[in-house]
């Protein structure tokens, strides 16, 4: 009896633990766009007003914490390749991010460090744009699925143990 | 008949609806109505070898 007790305390904590992990995986997101904002509205700034070459730029983002921090620092060992390629190649670190969303980030890259100030500039604002309404969105659906995924995972491993009992 | 089975079919009827209600808050209809078939097959699947019982003592009971 006591085995059948902790094997259902098991079943039941690790499919709540996965609940949590896919609602922790949409509240990232949701950090990690709001950080993508700040950077791009900084960028834009150091861009249009400072005229900073693009490898500072890298250097001074890679102080950012967490993974937009990471990626900027993993562009700074990418020294000799094109912005795009190395965006691509480093994208790896937002692995948090959907598919559209990174799909505006490489747009972004296309851009970078290439043409006049005015249309980085542009470019910057547009994807920022982009950001923002991928942050809103991803707001809206870590608000309203994040509880859904906690709750769903607990009543689905008590049913399993239930069924395993 | 196992009485324990009468209670496993309760809680799975209640996890069932739980799990309903949860996705019908959230907006997501389609998947409330397949957590709820799949806890019927779920229990109907447990009731099978019941039924079957039943069918037997009724043709035995009956001499069919």
């Amino acid at each position: 009896m006591p085995v059948k007790i902790v094997g259902m305390v098991a079943i039941i904590a690790s499919c709540t633990m996965l609940g949590f992990e896919l609602s922790s995986h949409l509240i990232k997101r949701v950090h990690i766009l709001e950080t993508w904002q700040q950077v791009l509205w900084r960028m834009s700034g150091l861009v249009r007003y400072t005229k900073t070459p693009l490898y500072e730029i890298y250097e001074i983002f890679a102080l950012e914490k967490g993974e937009v921090g990471a990626f900027f620092s993993s562009l700074l060992k990418c020294g000799g390749e094109n912005t795009l390629t190395s965006w691509k190649k480093n994208m790896g670190e937002m692995k948090w991010l959907s598919k559209s969303d990174v799909e505006i980030l490489i747009n972004l890259a296309k851009g970078l460090g290439k043409g006049d100030t005015d249309t980085q500039v542009k470019d910057i604002e547009f994807a920022n744009a982009g950001i923002k309404s991928a942050l809103n969105q991803a707001k809206e659906i870590s608000s309203r699925d994040a509880k859904m995924y906690r709750s769903i995972s607990f009543f689905a491993g008590v049913t399993v143990a239930i069924l395993l009992v | 008949m196992d009485v324990n089975l009468i209670f496993q079919i309760a809680a799975i009827g209640i996890t069932v609806s739980a799990i309903n209600q949860l996705l019908r808050h959230s907006g997501r209809e389609e998947q409330a109505m397949l957590t709820t078939i799949a806890g019927l097959v779920v229990v109907l699947l447990m009731v099978l070898s019941e039924v079957k019982n039943l069918f037997d003592t009724i043709k035995t009971l009956f001499g069919l």
